[in-house]
């Protein structure tokens, strides 16, 4: 399980608290879908839950230990891996290949081993073809897909994809999405989606939603319909449907 | 501006010395005011596309013109149009240069003016007291898309290439971004919208195209478009929900079938279906 216990943060130089006394939990299976307004924290949140950030205050938990006290911190990045909302931010290698390869390089996996993952995870990400590319000169959503399979092929416990998606196809986004979750399923994972669309936190088993750095609903994905009103003043988007009724588009 | 495409053809590098086509024999009309919505799968040409638009990139083939100018001309009338054409990137932060939001608004303009930058911040939804002296890096994807979006406004463009505008989006910044294109629509500004989201998409666009592997495979009016399962299939789409509102509407004879109404209209017919007592 992950926990934020009153976790207080803000950016240096900065005079705003990003997060303000923020508590939840994030259960250590099944799929948690966090949703809130832009600047709201989210991001920030899933910085926190790697030990990329620290807390100014509060604690933040990872598997009842503070992410501050995990050592080496390479075993918490691990345990929890963070696809970045863009992709750009987490390229260090000349081709895909490499890019894929990277984390489990870093964890000193064995190279036969290391090449059936590898091999596996182009396959899976639809990569193959696109292998001996740079990923700077890919398209966007080409890059999303290399930012997840890279990070993704680690197998980290807790999987946090931060608005990740949003450059593929509806088709692609929903197809990845599914095989995320199958195998947060099989697994018995965790996997976290900060997300905009209502669409995939319809997915989840939990939904937390954040407003102005601190938890303001949470519950099963139900919530997301009967408080749309509620979402949509705290400018969390709703669907379609629920934004034409409640007269917002 | 009415923007004309004629058999483009741009490929990028690839490491091992040959290149790869992004288009391929690209051919499209946009009429002077329209809005256009271009779809496609990751790696078909979109974003390539817009770039060539604002002269970014020079094709290998074909020609790009913007109203009567080639957009690569070269000169004081080049630059002049160059500059009525506002590109929004992919990513927000690829087009950041400055260290405050501030100077990002304003880079390269003539008027200092702050009444006119806050205006245009304020229009996006953001406090300019807030926001004006933070760097454009610390900020939020959302955030950043609505910088950028103000830093455009300020041009006041003739042209908005918009690339995925509402990625990011939280449900407040997606109304600003639609107040703002249905007010420069009616300002005669041609819009091209490269979106994954048909929803928002239908509610600006009159036009769409699909591209696929650099060419372009379906075009037609939204209406057309976005009710064709075979042709949104070719191109990664699936039938979107504001089609499957209509579908409801066509179905009862309540709209003629084929028909597509934009949310102002559409939201008086969901008010009737609304079972009473509920939301």
């Amino acid at each position: 399980m992950i926990e934020f216990r009153d976790v207080t943060f803000r950016y240096p130089g900065s005079d705003i608290d990003v997060l303000r006394n923020l508590s939840f939990r994030i259960p250590g299976k099944g799929v948690t879908a966090m949703m809130g307004a832009n600047g709201s924290g989210k991001s920030t949140s899933a910085l926190l839950m790697n030990g990329i950030l620290t807390p100014a205050s509060g604690v933040v938990e990872v598997d009842s230990v503070p992410t501050t006290e995990w050592n080496p911190q390479s075993d918490l990045r691990r345990l929890v891996g963070v696809v970045f909302q863009d992709p750009n931010l987490q390229f260090t290698s000349m081709t895909v290949e490499r890019e894929i390869a990277f984390g489990l390089e870093n964890a000193k996996i064995p190279f036969d081993l290391m090449r059936g993952s590898v091999e596996e995870f182009l396959g899976r990400f639809d990569l193959s073809g696109i292998r001996d590319q740079s990923p700077a000169s890919l398209s966007g959503g080409e890059k999303q897909r290399v930012a997840l399979a890279s990070v993704a092929v680690s197998c980290p416990h807790y999987l946090v994809l931060d608005e990740a998606t949003t450059l593929l196809s509806p088709r692609a986004r929903r197809k990845l999405l599914a095989d995320a979750i199958a195998e947060a399923g099989s697994r018995e994972s965790a996997l976290v989606l900060i997300t905009q669309f209502p669409d995939e936190a319809l997915l989840a088993d939990h939904v937390v939603i954040i407003g102005n750095g601190a938890v303001v609903l949470q519950g099963g994905p139900e919530v997301l319909a009967a408080s749309a009103a509620e979402l949509i003043r705290l400018g969390v988007p709703v669907s379609l449907r629920d934004r034409l009724i409640a007269d917002e588009y | 501006m009415n923007i004309e495409i004629r058999d483009v053809l741009y490929s990028y590098p690839v490491r091992n010395g040959s290149s790869k086509p992004a288009l391929n024999g690209v051919t499209l009309g946009i009429t002077s005011g329209e809005c256009v919505g271009i779809i496609g799968p990751e790696g078909s040409g979109k974003s390539t596309l817009l770039l060539l638009l604002k002269g970014l990139l020079q094709s290998e083939r074909g020609s790009i013109h913007v109203g009567e100018t080639n957009v690569l001309t070269r000169g004081s009338a080049g630059k002049a149009l160059r500059a009525k054409i506002g590109l929004s990137f992919q990513f927000p932060a690829e087009q950041f240069l400055s260290q405050t939001v501030r100077e990002e608004i304003r880079f390269g303009m003539h008027d200092r003016s702050d009444d006119r930058l806050a205006e245009c911040l304020t229009e996006t939804g953001l406090d300019p007291d807030r926001y004006l002296d933070r760097s454009p890096f610390h900020l939020s994807m959302g955030e950043a898309r609505r910088i950028v979006l103000a830093s455009l406004l300020m041009r006041r463009p003739d042209v908005l290439l918009l690339d995925e505008p509402t990625v990011g989006l939280d449900g407040d910044g997606l109304s600003v971004l639609t107040r703002i294109l249905r007010r420069e629509s009616e300002r005669g500004v041609t819009i091209l919208l490269v979106s994954h989201d048909l929803d928002f998409l239908a509610e600006h666009a009159t036009k769409m195209f699909g591209l696929a592997d650099g060419r372009v495979v379906i075009e037609g009016p939204l209406a057309r478009v976005v009710s064709n399962p075979e042709g949104l299939n070719a191109v990664g789409y699936e039938l979107p929900e504001i089609t499957r509102i209509h579908e409801q509407l066509w179905d009862s004879g309540q709209v003629p079938r084929g028909e597509f109404l934009r949310s102002r209209e559409l939201r008086a017919f969901l008010r009737r279906l609304k079972p009473k007592g509920k939301g």
